[in-house]
């Protein structure tokens, strides 16, 4: 009896870390631009940019890697967890989706739940493109195979509709989280350990 | 049907690019109406999908054309790595006498469908921006989308060989500084063949 819950909670983990992926690859990219464009024209703009980038970048990862604990059942999550559970109630609460302008005025910072929340809607606009691009072809020549496809599309789209509804934990918490592995990762990384990363195209 | 006439002035008030996410934007609570919306402009010819599956459209107009403002709006959306090169940065920085027919962009998607007229994408490697961005490859922009260097695009044509690139006579050569070619070149070297590979 309790399967089927169990596969829909690991379908549902999957599309979570398939959703930061994406989204770690695509703010990758224009990292890439946008580096590239710094290093030639040394525009300040260009460099605001690129800070912002990489800082939602790395908290994309620490939330990647703890999608990843997750999963895996990692033995520091409680320990994580209670820390997050412990260290929310020093951090001001934030309207959902809010933003806050950066110090410069051109740019705008993200917080970590709208980041996260971003990295889920933009996964489902991309299913949901895909879903049109299947429809379209099968109204055009209707087959039976594409037909599974539109299927099962359909069902990742209803899972990640309700990833984005509730399964992500309280904003507050979720900050403490990326702020906390954000800055492990950090240090792993000035002590040359392994990375824990998700694969991205940043160079 | 009574639902896409109620929702019919919503075409006129998007722009001529937009995502499935500034229509979802108009129809607040109707998410899913968006998607059936959009299926619908597909299904008539109105709109096109810029990159399918990519969830970025643009109208199509009879007689009117997108232009290069919208090509690269809609480029840029759909292609967060893009970075126009060879011919199509030559003249756009006024190097070439001769213009492209195609706007040629590369991109790090191996996926190169795009539905945009006179547009080609080229794929390149993941390191082929850091050798852009250690050169110093990238001279501004052009509505956004980034361009090449002369010299780096003479030299990306020369590794990679799959774009477009105006006669020898038409190209200004007295506005090219050889120290930067030659740096650009030793920049693209390694990656000569993994494009070669690639492209095969």
């Amino acid at each position: 009896m309790g399967t089927q819950p169990e596969a829909g909670r690991w379908r549902r983990q999957e599309l979570a870390l398939m959703a930061v992926e994406h989204r770690l690859q695509a703010l990758g990219e224009y990292l890439a631009v946008y580096r590239a464009s710094y290093a030639s024209s040394g525009e300040g703009r260009h460099y605001a940019r690129v800070r912002m980038l990489r800082k939602d970048i790395g908290r994309l990862r620490a939330w990647w890697w703890y999608l990843q604990a997750t999963r895996r059942g990692a033995s520091w999550l409680p320990l994580v967890d209670r820390l997050a559970s412990a260290l929310a109630i020093f951090v001001s609460p934030v309207r959902r989706g809010g933003r806050r302008r950066h110090s410069s005025g051109m740019m705008r910072h993200l917080t970590s739940y709208s980041l996260i929340e971003r990295a889920y809607a933009a996964l489902e606009d991309d299913l949901q493109g895909q879903l049109l691009t299947l429809r379209l072809a099968q109204y055009q020549r209707p087959t039976d195979s594409r037909d599974r496809d539109i299927t099962v599309l359909q069902r990742q789209l209803g899972e990640v509709a309700a990833l984005r509804g509730s399964e992500l934990p309280d904003s507050r918490r979720l900050t403490v989280i990326c702020h906390l592995l954000h800055r492990v990762l950090t240090v792993r990384h000035w002590l040359g350990l392994q990375l824990p990363l998700a694969n991205m195209v940043d160079r | 049907m009574l639902a896409a006439n109620r929702l019919a002035p919503a075409l006129e008030s998007l722009p001529r690019v937009f995502s499935l996410a500034d229509l979802k934007q108009l129809l607040p609570g109707e998410e899913d109406q968006a998607l059936d919306v959009a299926l619908r402009w597909l299904e008539a010819g109105v709109v096109k999908q810029v990159a399918p599956p990519r969830p970025v459209f643009f109208k199509v107009v009879l007689g009117e054309g997108l232009g290069d403002e919208d090509t690269c709006r809609a480029l840029l959306r759909a292609f967060p790595s893009l970075v126009m090169v060879a011919g199509s940065a030559l003249w756009r920085q006024g190097l070439s006498a001769q213009r492209d027919t195609l706007l040629e962009c590369c991109v790090s998607e191996r996926e190169l469908n795009c539905h945009l007229p006179g547009v080609a994408l080229r794929w390149r490697p993941p390191a082929w921006w850091s050798a852009i961005r250690d050169a110093g490859g990238i001279a501004g922009d052009h509505h956004g989308v980034a361009m090449l260097t002369p010299e780096m695009a003479l030299a990306d044509a020369a590794a990679f060989r799959d774009v477009w690139m105006p006669d020898r006579d038409a190209v200004d050569w007295n506005r090219l500084s050889t120290a930067r070619l030659s740096e650009a070149t030793e920049h693209l070297l390694p990656l000569r063949d993994t494009g070669r590979v690639s492209a095969d």
